[in-house]
């Protein structure tokens, strides 16, 4: 039976998650308070929420482990676009995306079945995220729906070395 | 009863009637082999068999799911229910249900099962045909059976998540969740298409009052929580006047599709 409480590598993986989590809240907190997406600004804000809740999810599960410090290197490559209303959507969708495959990498690594509970829990929100943020870079459900329903190819997991 | 307090006559009492119990037992029993008394004769239980939940159980019952799925799409459209972008969308989420099916049973049969080629017969009893039924005498049965493609999607990617720490091969809980994942992509797609106005729900989290809804929560939002949920999806369906809620609930334990149950 596989252990139900992260291992010592499984932890390395969660913290790094973690970074990763608190990244994507502060960029989206960020775009909210500038304003951009629209009428969808709430929604913005409402992800950057989510982030939160997925960040202290994994606090909980690592305790002291837990970094509490944002991936700052994914947080400066992206912050810019992140504010400008014209590159906000595309580049939060590419972000959703590039999270969704670094968690998915995560689900097969992890040996404790409660971090694997808990990202594919997270994984399941942040599909949704990227297909929320589709509708607000403009695109159609029918004639892009692959910017809905698949996570691009040239789309490339987070790795602990990036 | 307190033991301080039982006298000695009635300790004598009360034992002389147990004894009397047991020989009037003993009397009735027959030649019962299992050494316990019994009145009458009745046949002997079959054991049933027993019911582990390995990875090609929770495979085989994944795909029964896509093939649920499957069967609600084709239905829709045979009845008619759908047109325009609406049955657009339909198709293609029909044919990705159909490779995740391709797809499961081929993680079936690497994992040493059997594949599994059909609907979900208990989901379909109870979730799918009554639901049909009910789209079938709806005054809107278009926007039902969005609404009820919707809660099957939500359903699936919440099946595939469900399952991912029940797995015991690492491989196999990202190869599941990388199919659930899309999953919820349908849902959400089909949540934006419903509520355009409000993609992601406030309910439940920590933000500022202005970023907050008024009115009570929709039931249909691209994002509805923080976290992937496992909570029965609702989902209300039928004529006016006589609207049905129906609960859909993730395949556990009476719903999955053992391999046992090959040929019954």
């Amino acid at each position: 039976m596989p252990p139900r409480r992260p291992t010592p590598a499984d932890i390395e993986l969660l913290a790094f998650a973690q970074q990763a989590e608190l990244a994507a809240r502060d960029l989206f907190a960020a775009a909210a308070d500038s304003g951009v997406g629209g009428e969808h600004t709430a929604s913005v804000a409402c992800i950057a929420a989510h982030h939160d809740a997925a960040s202290q999810a994994i606090s909980a599960l690592i305790g002291r482990s837990a970094p509490q410090a944002r991936l700052d290197s994914l947080f400066v490559a992206s912050r810019n676009a992140f504010l400008n209303d014209d590159s906000f959507a595309i580049s939060a969708w590419e972000l959703e995306n590039t999270l969704v495959a670094t968690h998915l990498s995560l689900v097969s690594a992890l040996d404790g079945t409660e971090g694997s509970a808990l990202v594919a829990s997270i994984v399941s929100a942040e599909a949704r995220h990227a297909a929320a943020l589709a509708v607000i870079a403009g695109l159609s459900p029918v004639s892009d729906a692959d910017a809905f329903l698949t996570t691009p190819a040239d789309i490339v997991a987070l790795t602990p070395e990036a | 009863m307190d033991m301080q307090n039982l006298s000695r006559r009635r300790f004598l009492l009360a034992g002389g009637a147990t004894v009397s119990l047991g020989a009037l037992v003993s009397a009735c029993g027959g030649s019962s082999k299992s050494g316990i008394a019994r009145v009458g004769l009745a046949p002997d239980p079959a054991n049933l068999p027993t019911a582990e939940i390995t990875d090609v159980t929770l495979l085989r019952t994944a795909t029964s799911l896509e093939y649920n799925a499957i069967f609600v799409y084709e239905a829709a459209k045979d009845a008619g229910y759908l047109s325009g972008d609406a049955a657009k969308l339909a198709s293609r989420f029909q044919a990705d249900h159909k490779e995740h099916a391709a797809a499961t049973a081929s993680l079936t049969e690497a994992a040493g099962g059997q594949a599994f080629t059909d609907p979900n017969p208990r989901l379909q009893s109870i979730y799918v045909e009554p639901a049909l039924g009910l789209i079938a005498e709806s005054d809107d049965p278009t926007g039902d059976v969005l609404a009820l493609a919707y809660a099957l999607e939500t359903l699936a990617g919440a099946t595939y998540q469900f399952y991912v720490p029940m797995m015991r091969d690492k491989a196999l809980r990202g190869a599941a969740m990388g199919i659930g994942e899309q999953e919820v992509r349908h849902a959400a797609t089909l949540g934006a298409v419903l509520n355009p106005s409000r993609l992601v729900s406030s309910q439940g989290l920590a933000v500022d009052a202005k970023w907050r809804e008024e009115g009570d929560a929709s039931l249909f939002y691209a994002v509805p929580s923080a976290f992937g949920t496992l909570a029965p999806v609702q989902v209300t369906l039928g004529p006016a006047g006589s609207r049905t809620t129906v609960n859909l609930e993730t395949p556990s334990l009476n719903s999955m599709v053992y391999e046992y149950l090959d040929g019954e």
